[in-house]
């Protein structure tokens, strides 16, 4: 059993409770924004930014849609980032993908292999940082900052695999009205510890339709790395072999000639 | 608030109107949402634009601002029209039956006895009906409803004319959708369905404001929703404790506890005739003696005595002719007539009304004292920040610093009428005090500079109790239990307000809190949450007023009889095996709340069923007498860039013109766009306590317009852009949001736009920008003469000029 | 006629700064890469004062790798560009000299054609090694400022950066045998590391057509 959240956008209002509460806990500062005419005027992640909430706005056959979709850290069942970590800085804990920073190089390569682009760089401290699930609060038997913050239900924490019954069941109930409803990350990207009830497809929120591990990541992961400093390896077996067979075979022959000049 | 916040969850249909409550009260949502999913309750949002709140409404309906009576109106008709409304509860709690007086009519807009002159209505003909030949003058009835001078028939006339196609004329909702809100809503009118009105600043802050409200009561009267769970009439209150400050008394017109404040009026020359005038002949208001006597006592303690009517005369007897409001005090600073002032927590610089002028008139006090957290707008409204010319202004400015709700304790009055303590979290900052000891500082203060003086106007002061501990939280505790009340023979606290007395034997501050601070403790700080009801009124967490009922009018939850009308909807009943009888009880009203009601008057007796006991006749006022008219009728705002289509009359005949400088009048030739203001939940109100702080103001950083689509094409505007808007009063300059989710109207066949603008903003603080309030009129609500905030008439342009 | 044993300039002291400046580069940002490249080189990061450290010395010494050749080319661009030219001079003895080199290399007894200042096998070295570097600064400089680069092409250039290093230091294996410790190879490896001369009689076996250009057909 592992823990997790469920974040049901169909009760959230987009107050940004969760925002704030999550900068509050972690000691995150605001970073400079400038309203561009939309509500999200925090964008994206950044170092300082671990959850913010998507704005969309929509028109189908003049009913108008607002969907507010709250954004963190995904907490893979079997995460990208884990895999890449060259400092195994990055670690499952009851379902919460942590990191180790004091293990962390700084290296970034968790950030492009996110198949949700999650973490970024903080410059303060050099290192890649991301939402941790408040393991520390959980640890201590407290919600995450962000739930705890929640007024609506909108976020709920618990075990995933009841969160998983209870989102099933409202998907159920909002089937008839929303036929696109579905739960998102039982499955995407491998399963995830954060699930989502959607009444829409998952684009119309702003996340990934099929989020995976991109192609040139695998290929790096699983090639590259591996298979490349054999490279190395072969030549500098070459260089001993040449090493010595070239000795070996000048035992019997004339010696060089500029060896001949040099003596 | 009639119900209460957790009562929501109660609701099977909430009609959120002149409200954003998913943006202003989110925990409103808490337990609408919980209404929505475990019951099924239908939200519906009706507001200019689609709002976050609109983004979790079932039915989202556009209405153009300005036009809340026409639109409820129209479901008033729709009710009546289709037989909807709840018929025994209409004929025998409402005043449906009452027959008229043959001099009242309806005309043109216009009610009978009204005096253009004056702009004011003579009354008199607002009446019931009563046979001469009754020495009591009891009013008349046809529990029939078919007399066509009963209130019902003369209700049904009144509003037949808002049918649904004049009605969506008028507020430009597409008529399907209306019908929809018509529909869904006038279903709540069965007995075991409830429907709640959700409203706030967007229903409050015009012309007709009090009318809108009146619209909704008479609609909630005859759907049967009033003192039922999941019913009421819902003021989501705009701040943690506004509904305190009126308990209080802060308004112009009211002395503590809703007590009208006495004016200079010959029937209030003594306290005689102050009781004559504020005592009906039945209802609980005949305890009006004591209530006012036991806040003299409270006030002046020893000094009142019976022989010198309780020192009634030291109250102040404003003149009833002036207008001691919000707009009318900027006014006469305006015009030099006020002298000083102190400014508690208030930024009128960005949060009231032409703001241009309120800037302006402060520039001509002698003095002003500004008691905040942060240096606002207002506290430096002379700076060359602020755009005015330091040199020119004489007014001596004094700041105290204020400390923030966490740096101190004290109770807050929640919108459900909840009083709740809240504990000291952190000392305060510096050398700032809260509001409490600031002003109990400057009363020990004037009554020293006073010491000693014989001239007798300094009596009041003199006289004052003032004697409380120096401490904090003695000082607290000590007002807290002044509050509650005395019994001054014992020297004990008030367990209840029925225990007071007229003969000065008991001392009560504010008579609706008696019983929150009892010899048992302070009622206040009770934090039991566990719901001992099912339905959420959790009687033991914090202190309601009236003791501690949590449902008002809860009386008509149950019927004629004294049951429930429905199972569902049950809140109080009729024990008959409850009552005492060696005391002649023939039982008692019980169940999930305080009654609302004398606990042991039976149903059978002569006032058995008569459920609003605070009202001079027992009922619900279908009919009431208000300053523009005992229904609500549609008037356009004041600047309005439309006709209205309903009657000659353009705007409401009896609210205040204030013809004064800067304060002019914008025209639709000029102005053709309607405006109005509203708040983000990242803020709060006129901004200082949320734009200072940086995690917030990352979040809302700028003051921004939002419009439909086609208006910014129209415009050459795009998404983004700096766009100035500019009034009759003044000019801001604001970022273009252009959005789907404001659409033009079709008002009668004309395309009408609208554009909404935040009114946070101010040149101090993190977050900084224009405040919208320099667009908004000095123009009020005819019975409240609450600003018009909510529609006035602007125009828009690309960049700034 | 110059004598056999007198001694004629092959590296100039410039290019002898940027190599062996660049050379304490490579291994220096290999050694810190390899930290950060795989958590089996997690035993070398103490040497940099842990895994941070590491990164920290590895972008410290990016700057010097980007900055050391941008200032040779700045001080010296004809030297560059002489350079450059006579890399991508290609003729006969050139691939002769290739195809001949795996048995030179195992060690039989093999007549090489003629070659210049640099033979054919340092021509592909000066050919790999700055195309290598231009790479790896480039993708280097997307991995460090990651954020501000598409992620498919902060993908990409992780693929890049370690298929540059890791060609680049095989390369750097035989550059650094061949140059060394290859029988016949300690005359240049001296030249580099010391005063940059070699003798005249080995630049006449090694680099037959330098020798004659520069000292002249006898």
């Amino acid at each position: 059993m592992a823990k997790g959240y469920l974040v049901d956008t169909t009760k959230c209002i987009g107050c940004r409770g969760c925002v704030v509460a999550c900068k509050n806990w972690n000691q995150l500062p605001a970073e400079p924004t400038g309203f561009k005419g939309t509500y999200q005027t925090v964008a994206d992640f950044s170092g300082n930014t671990f959850t913010y909430i998507g704005f969309n706005e929509y028109e189908e056959n003049g009913q108008l849609k607002w969907y507010f979709t709250k954004r963190q850290c995904m907490h893979c069942l079997d995460p990208a980032c884990m895999k890449v970590c060259p400092q195994k800085a990055i670690s499952i804990v009851d379902g919460a993908v942590v990191r180790d920073y004091g293990k962390c190089a700084g290296c970034q390569y968790c950030a492009s292999a996110c198949p949700f682009h999650v973490p970024r760089y903080n410059t303060k401290i050099n290192k890649e940082t991301k939402c941790s699930m408040c393991a520390e609060r959980v640890a201590e038997g407290m919600l995450p900052a962000c739930v705890k913050a929640c007024v609506t239900g909108a976020l709920q924490f618990g075990e995933r695999d009841e969160l998983l019954a209870i989102a099933k069941e409202r998907v159920n109930a909002l089937k008839a009205e929303y036929p696109n409803a579905r739960v998102y990350g039982e499955n995407d990207a491998g399963g995830t510890s954060v699930l989502y009830v959607l009444a829409d497809v998952p684009s119309k929120y702003g996340l990934p339709e099929n989020p995976q591990v991109s192609a040139l990541t695998t290929a790096w992961q699983k090639y590259v790395k591996p298979y490349g400093p054999w490279l190395i390896a072969l030549t500098a077996a070459g260089s001993i072999l040449s090493f010595f067979s070239t000795r070996l075979l000048k035992v019997g022959q004339r010696a060089h000639e500029e060896e001949s000049l040099h003596g | 608030m009639t119900n209460h916040w957790v009562d929501l969850r109660n609701t099977d249909c909430a009609l959120i109107i002149g409200s954003n409550a998913a943006e202003n009260h989110p925990m409103a949502f808490k337990w609408l949402t919980e209404a929505r999913e475990k019951r099924g309750a239908k939200i519906i949002s009706v507001d200019p634009r689609f709002t976050r709140t609109s983004a979790r409404a079932d039915i989202y309906a556009p209405m153009r601002s300005g036009t809340d009576v026409a639109f409820i109106g129209g479901l008033i008709n729709y009710v009546i029209q289709n037989n909807l409304y709840f018929h025994d509860y209409v004929v025998n709690y409402t005043n449906a039956a009452y027959i008229i007086d043959d001099g009242y009519e309806f005309k043109d807009g216009l009610f009978s006895g009204y005096d253009p002159e004056q702009r004011k209505y003579d009354q008199k003909t607002w009446a019931y009906k009563t046979d001469p030949a009754d020495p009591d003058k009891k009013p008349l009835k046809d529990p029939t409803l078919q007399n066509p001078r009963c209130v019902f028939q003369l209700l049904k006339k009144h509003f037949e004319r808002y049918d649904v196609d004049t009605v969506c004329k008028i507020t430009g909702t597409p008529k399907d959708v209306y019908l929809k809100v018509a529909e869904t809503f006038a279903a709540t009118g069965k007995p075991d369905k409830s429907g709640t009105i959700c409203y706030a600043m967007g229903t409050c802050q015009h012309s007709n404001a009090s009318q809108n409200i009146r619209a909704y009561s008479i609609l909630q009267l005859l759907l049967g929703n009033m003192g039922i769970p999941g019913g009421g009439i819902n003021a989501l209150r705009g701040e943690s404790n506004v509904q305190g400050s009126t308990d209080m008394g802060l308004l112009s017109h009211l002395l503590t506890a809703y007590l009208n404040a006495p004016t200079n009026d010959a029937a209030y020359k003594d306290l005689a005739g102050y009781i004559k005038k504020e005592t009906p002949k039945w209802g609980f208001k005949t305890n009006t003696p004591k209530w006012i006597i036991s806040m003299l006592k409270a006030w002046y303690g020893d000094a009142a005595t019976k022989e010198n009517d309780y020192c009634y005369q030291y109250l102040p007897k404003r003149d009833a002719k002036r207008n001691f409001t919000h707009i009318g005090l900027f006014e006469a600073m305006y015009e030099g007539k006020i002298k000083g002032v102190l400014i508690f927590g208030a930024n009128p610089v960005v949060g009231g009304p032409n703001a241009n002028k309120e800037a302006k008139a402060l520039e001509n006090l002698d003095w002003m004292v500004a008691v905040d957290l942060w240096e606002t707008e207002t506290s430096t409204f002379w700076s060359r920040e602020a755009g005015a010319d330091p040199s020119k202004i004489k007014t001596e400015v004094f700041f105290l610093p204020a400390c923030s709700s966490y740096e101190k304790q004290g109770t807050v009055s929640n919108s459900g009428r909840w009083i709740q303590f809240r504990w000291k979290a952190v000392d305060p900052l510096g050398e700032s005090r809260s509001d409490l000891e600031i002003l109990y500082e400057l009363g020990k203060r004037i009554k020293e500079a006073y010491a000693g003086s014989t001239d007798p106007k300094d009596k009041p002061l003199l006289d004052m109790t003032w004697d409380y501990p120096e401490e904090e939280e003695k000082l607290l505790d000590e007002v807290q239990r002044e509050i509650n009340g005395y019994d001054l023979t014992t020297k004990k606290l008030l367990p209840k307000f029925a225990d007071l007395k007229d003969d000065g034997t008991t001392s009560c501050g504010v008579w609706i809190y008696c019983g929150m601070y009892t010899e048992e403790g302070n009622k206040t700080q009770k934090r039991d949450n566990k719901d001992t009801t099912g339905i959420g009124q959790y009687p033991n967490w914090a202190f309601a007023w009236p003791v501690n009922r949590r449902i008002i009018y809860n009386r008509c939850s149950a019927d004629l009889s004294g049951n429930p009308w429905s199972e569902a909807k049950k809140v109080i009943w009729w024990d008959p095996t409850k009552g005492d009888p060696a005391k002649g009880e023939k039982g008692k009203w019980v169940g999930l709340d305080v009654p609302d009601f004398i606990a042991t008057v039976a149903p059978s007796d002569p006032d058995g069923s008569k459920p609003f006991i605070m009202h001079p006749d027992g009922v619900g006022g279908l009919f009431a007498k208000m300053a523009d008219g005992p229904f609500p009728e549609h008037y356009e705002p004041w600047e309005s860039p439309v006709q209205n289509i309903l009657s000659s009359i353009q705007f409401d005949p009896a609210a205040k013109i204030w013809q004064s400088p800067m304060n002019e009048q914008g025209t639709p030739d000029k102005y053709p766009i309607i405006g109005t203001t509203y708040r983000v939940v990242e803020h709060w109100q006129a901004g200082a306590m949320t734009r200072n702080l940086p995690w917030l103001a990352e979040l809302m950083p700028n003051v921004f317009v939002e419009m439909s689509e086609e208006l910014a094409k129209e415009k050459g505007i795009q998404n983004g852009d700096i766009v100035t808007v500019e009034s009759a009063r003044g000019k801001v300059t604001a970022v273009a949001c252009v959005t789907k989710r404001f659409k033009p109207f079709n008002i009668n066949g004309k395309i009408v736009h609208e554009i909404g603008i935040l009114w946070h903003y101010g040149y101090k603080g993190v977050a900084v920008g224009d405040p919208a309030n320099r667009l908004t009129p000095h123009i009020g609500d005819a019975n409240s003469n609450t600003p018009e905030y909510k529609a006035w008439l602007c125009d828009v342009y690309k960049g700034v000029k | 006629m110059v004598k056999s044993d007198e001694k004629i300039l092959k590296c100039s002291g410039g290019a002898r700064f940027v190599h062996w400046s660049h050379t304490i580069c490579w291994f220096v940002m290999l050694f810190s890469g390899l930290v950060l490249f795989s958590g089996w080189f997690n035993w070398l990061a103490p040497v940099f004062g842990g895994a941070d450290g590491a990164d920290f010395i590895h972008k410290l010494f990016a700057i010097f790798f980007i900055a050391i050749p941008l200032i040779g080319l700045f001080v010296k661009p004809r030297s560059f560009i002489e350079w450059m030219k006579m890399a991508f001079r290609w003729g006969k003895d050139e691939f002769v000299f290739m195809m001949k080199f795996p048995f030179d290399f195992i060690g039989f007894k093999v007549n090489m054609p003629p070659q210049e200042r640099i033979n054919a096998g340092q021509k592909i070295n000066s050919i790999l090694f700055p195309l290598l570097g231009f790479f790896l600064a480039l993708s280097g400089t997307i991995m460090w400022f990651a954020d501000n680069f598409p992620v498919w092409l902060v993908q990409l250039a992780y693929i890049v950066h370690d298929c540059c290093w890791i060609i680049g230091t095989a390369q750097v294996c035989f550059h650094a045998y061949l140059g060394s410790l290859h029988p016949g190879s300690g005359e240049s490896f001296w030249a580099m590391f010391g005063d940059g001369k070699v003798r005249a009689s080995w630049a006449k076996h090694h680099h037959t057509k330098w020798y004659e250009e520069v000292v002249g057909r006898e």
